[in-house]
């Protein structure tokens, strides 16, 4: 710098004053030149920065694109389904019950030609066309088959023959599950994946004939459709068209907002360019038919060719008839606006003129268009809300939540399978709203002041199959079952009974207690003095009358006699996890459980003794149908099988003639129950623990804010219970053939066996270590007759 | 006189002598060809460092008659265990306990199939669930082949 100041210097020297009279003569111009020159100068550096600049944010936007695209992974929410229903020869099934299912499952009615999702009823038989599923154990494929029934039960399913093929029988179905919700990502994007070999050509032709016919000759950017675009918006004085290819629709999509503006345009342009230089045609074309919007359900945006088949025609995308797939091409231009279920006429007008491009463009004939035109939309029922069954969900969402992390619920598209069986499940529900109601009615209790929870699992093997929350069973909030821990009354007096029974020398039903008053001497030096419900003491009793009639004194005296700490060792070993506190009150049920902590105990008893926990889901599979979890069905001897068997023929004794006697003004006289009621202090509580062969259910009805009911377990609870039980196909309890097991006369007086006829005689079932060896002198005399008269028969 | 008696006490013999474990029901089901069982004399032991056992005759040999829906889904926990896949067998054989759960060779097959994945002890109690089946059914005859197996697979679980 100093060097050529110095050089600039000697020039100066050297002008000669002619030239400096020159240049003072040129003087005025001289500022103006130094100032284009430094603007000049100015210029350069700012474009060059401008193009540092871009340069930089095009690399940035390449790396940032590629990312995008490369590592584009959709955040697939976590679908939940129900149980499958499984169709085989013999099960209790009406042809009727069968339409719900398949309605359920949004298959539509059909008069013409069966495809998936479609059914044709028959009187007492039913031909459908199932959509096929992949289940952790193989694909159920999709086919048509037919279903008979006679007497309420499936008689035959088969697949239909054809001329020259006669038709097959089946000997199982399984039928698609249905959806019953979901883990969705925080941006309540829902979608399904579809490779592009999944769907049909005429998809992929008809989209490119509506939305981009240049596609697989532009490299990004349609410029003729921008040149266009520019004129309409010039004429308007606005932006009125955008000229987008599907690069660019994709481009504006994935990274940019919806605002209309010639800047977002441009990078969308780059974006578009970016993502041809990259990408291969089928795989831009692959994402965008899994990107693009196309619908909402409720909060839930509808995303990609993938859901919306299964959404709006209840079908996968390879399954969809040419009409169908018009509308879908149509719907992209404006999803809300040619919504088909809320504007069907527009949607229409919009999926003809669809196929007129189509035929227009020779991809389908006139033929083809005429008979896609007359077809009516075809749409299935929306599906099932999240909120369908919100107390059930809150379960499965419990377990997964101490499994599987909240962030992989909700985009690893995880698929869970339940034990949920929505027949059940809605059954429960009718009969619980309406029994609630009645009872507030009859009861002359406020409106709306009475709650209730249900839980139903199977007998065997302990699956959740419904779950009742509350009596606004479709609002999420409060999960009674699973929450509400209230006192649970005389439901624990099975587990004292079974900590007698299982002393098969010291006790059995024909035992006599004492029901007199008692006074136990309780914590903190304080007394118990328990009364029973009817404040009347009824002597000596046999341990059979005492648990059918729950007399409360009779049971804390068996319990104290026993030993407090028995019994809570049989409540641990019935499945109970809670700790109760050792104090003699809880004989009589005064601590709290949840309904679903009840239901825990009497599964074990109505699987004989065998724990199981209670599982609401079987199996969670990945996107892409590979197993990630099982919940195997798990089986631990707790109790001898016999003493179970002896307490449940107490809880038999208890809906024969005991407090759940009016069970059989609701069921029929044949189906053998067993259950306990349970009523707590001031009626604040009423329950109902039961179980038939194959389901136990439990019901608790109280108020939330712990006020008193006019409700007993009787008058409350069991006839929720009995509503619910006799909807459903309730196996009568199994005859307990045990060879350790005879039912014999008895007389409990005199504590020895006795004859059918004697005075006092009780027939009961006892184990053979009970059974004494003497008999009463009646009945030994009846047993020598009866041995006589058993020579002549 | 004598050779007559002779000749009903051969009947009677022959009658008590006549091996239950052969009477097979077959269901007639295109789909599920039930495939022909061996014979239990063919049972090899298991091999007691494995804990593996050859697959024993699924259904209706021995006399417990399934449905024939839980005859098809043995038929594919049969296939799902040549190839292997011992969770899928499992999951099939959970299934035919859903159609019936009283049904007891689901249950003997999960004990088995719990027993050649080492799982003793879930092992031990199916295969007491198992027997507490055929008990609360009166241990009919029927049943015994099972009852043996059972016996078999529950003292394999326990090691002894």
């Amino acid at each position: 710098m100093t060097e050529k100041i110095t050089k600039g210097s000697a020039k100066r020297k050297k002008t000669s004053p002619s030239s400096r009279k020159r240049r003072a003569s040129r003087s005025p111009t001289k500022p103006y030149q130094k100032l284009k020159a430094t603007f000049k100068k100015w210029l350069f550096r700012l474009s060059m920065l401008l193009t540092v600049v871009a340069v930089f944010a095009v690399v940035a936007l390449d790396f940032f694109v590629r990312q995008g695209f490369e590592g584009k992974r959709w955040a697939i929410p976590a679908k939940i389904y129900a149980r499958p229903l499984e169709l085989y020869e013999g099960l209790t099934l009406t042809a009727e019950q069968l339409e719900q299912e398949l309605i359920r499952l949004r298959y539509i009615s059909s008069t013409g030609r069966l495809e998936p999702g479609n059914y044709r009823r028959r009187g007492k038989q039913i031909d459908f066309y199932t959509r096929g599923f992949q289940f952790l154990d193989g694909v159920e494929v999709a086919r048509r088959v037919g279903v008979t029934f006679t007497a309420g039960q499936v008689r035959t399913i088969y697949l239909p023959g054809s001329r020259n093929k006669a038709s097959v029988s089946m000997s199982l179905l399984r039928l698609e599950p249905m959806i019953i919700g979901g883990f969705y990502p925080s941006h309540n994007e829902d979608r399904e994946l579809v490779r592009m070999d999944q769907l049909p050509p005429i998809l992929v032709s008809s989209l490119l004939a509506v939305e981009d016919r240049d596609f697989f000759n532009h490299h990004g950017i349609a410029w003729r459709g921008i040149a266009r675009a520019l004129l309409v918006n010039l004429k308007a004085g606005r932006i009125e068209q955008g000229g987008s290819t599907l690069t660019q629709q994709l481009a504006k999509n994935f990274y940019l907002s919806g605002e209309r503006s010639y800047v977002r345009k441009a990078v969308e342009v780059i974006i578009a360019l970016l993502f041809e230089l990259h990408y291969s045609k089928e795989a831009i074309l692959e994402t965008y038919l899994n990107e693009i919007y196309l619908g909402q359900n409720g909060n839930k945006g509808i995303h990609g060719v993938g859901l919306a088949s299964s959404y709006y025609f209840g079908r996968s995308p390879e399954h969809l008839k040419l009409h169908q797939l018009a509308l879908l091409v149509g719907i992209i231009k404006g999803p809300s606006y040619y919504n088909p279920r809320r504007f069907p006429e527009r949607a229409t007008k919009r999926r003809n003129q669809v196929l007129g491009i189509l035929k227009e463009q020779g991809v389908i004939d006139s033929q083809q268009f005429q008979r896609a035109t007359e077809q009516p939309l075809e749409l299935v029922s929306k599906p099932r809300s999240n909120s369908a069954f919100p107390a059930y969900l809150d379960l499965v969402k419990r377990q997964l939540r101490r499994d599987y992390q909240e962030q992989d619920l909700r985009s690893e598209g995880l698929r869970i399978f339940t034990s949920l069986d929505p027949f059940v499940q809605e059954q429960a529900e009718k009969k619980l709203v309406t029994s609630v109601r009645k009872l507030e009615d009859v009861y002359k209790m406020p409106e709306h002041s009475l709650q209730s929870a249900v839980v139903i699992t199977s007998a065997d093997g302990g699956e959740v199959v419904a779950l009742i929350g509350g009596r606004d069973v479709k609002l999420p909030g409060f999960n009674r079952a699973l929450d509400a821990v209230r006192p649970i009354g005389s439901l624990l007096k099975p587990a004292i009974y079974l900590s007698a029974l299982e002393d098969y020398k010291r006790y059995h039903w024909g035992s006599l207690i004492d029901d007199a008053p008692i006074i136990i001497d309780a914590e903190n030096n304080q007394q118990w003095a328990p009364r029973n419900y009817d404040r009347k003491s009824h002597g000596e009793v046999t341990l059979l009358e005492a648990l059918s009639h729950s007399y409360n004194q009779a049971a804390a005296r068996l319990g104290m006699n026993i030993g407090l700490s028995r019994v809570l060792d049989t409540v641990k070993r019935l499945g109970l996890s809670r700790d109760l506190p050792a104090y003699p009150a809880v004989l009589l049920g005064g601590t709290g459980l949840a309904p679903i902590e009840v239901a825990v105990m009497y599964q074990t008893i109505a699987a004989g003794g065998f724990y199981s926990p209670l599982r609401a889901i079987r199996e969670v599979l990945d996107v892409q149908g590979r197993p990630l979890a099982r919940y195997p069905l798990t089986v631990e001897q707790r109790f001898d099988p016999q003493a179970v068997a002896l307490l449940t023929e107490g809880l038999k004794e208890v809906m024969r003639s005991g407090t759940g006697r009016s069970i059989y003004s609701v069921l029929p006289e044949h189906i053998d129950v067993a259950g306990k009621t349970g009523t707590t202090n001031g009626l604040r509580d009423s329950w109902f623990a039961g179980f038939s062969e194959n389901y136990v259910t439990v019901v608790w009805a109280g108020r939330d804010g712990n006020e008193k009911t006019p409700l007993t377990g009787a008058s409350g609870a069991l006839h929720i219970w009995g509503q619910i039980m006799s909807q459903l196909d309730l196996h009568s309890l199994a005859p307990y053939k045990d060879e350790k097991l005879q039912r014999i006369w008895y007389d409990p007086v005199v504590g020895l066996r006795s004859g059918e006829n004697c005075p006092g005689a009780l027939q009961i079932t006892m184990h053979l270590d009970s059974i004494p060896v003497r008999w009463t002198a009646c009945g030994r005399g009846n047993k020598m007759i009866n041995r006589i008269k058993s020579w002549f028969h | 006189m004598k050779r007559l008696m002779i000749a009903v006490l051969m009947l009677f013999v022959s009658g008590c002598a006549q091996n239950p474990q052969h009477v097979t029901f077959v269901h007639q089901d295109a789909l599920h060809k039930i495939e022909k069982e061996k014979p239990l004399s063919e049972v090899t032991e298991k091999s007691p460092e494995k804990f593996s056992r050859p697959m024993a005759p699924y259904g209706a040999q021995g006399g417990e008659t399934l449905k024939p829906a839980q005859l098809a889904l043995l038929t594919a926990v049969k296939k799902h265990r040549q190839a292997g896949n011992l969770s899928l067998a499992a999951s099939a054989l959970e299934r035919a306990i859903r159609i019936n759960p009283r049904a007891v060779t689901p249950y003997r097959l999960l004990a088995d199939l719990s027993l050649e994945q080492g799982e003793l002890e879930v092992a031990a109690e199916l295969a007491r669930k198992a027997l507490t089946l055929i008990s609360t059914q009166g241990n009919p005859h029927y049943l015994m082949s099972e009852k043996i197996k059972l016996i078999e697979v529950l003292a394999a679980a326990q090691g002894t």
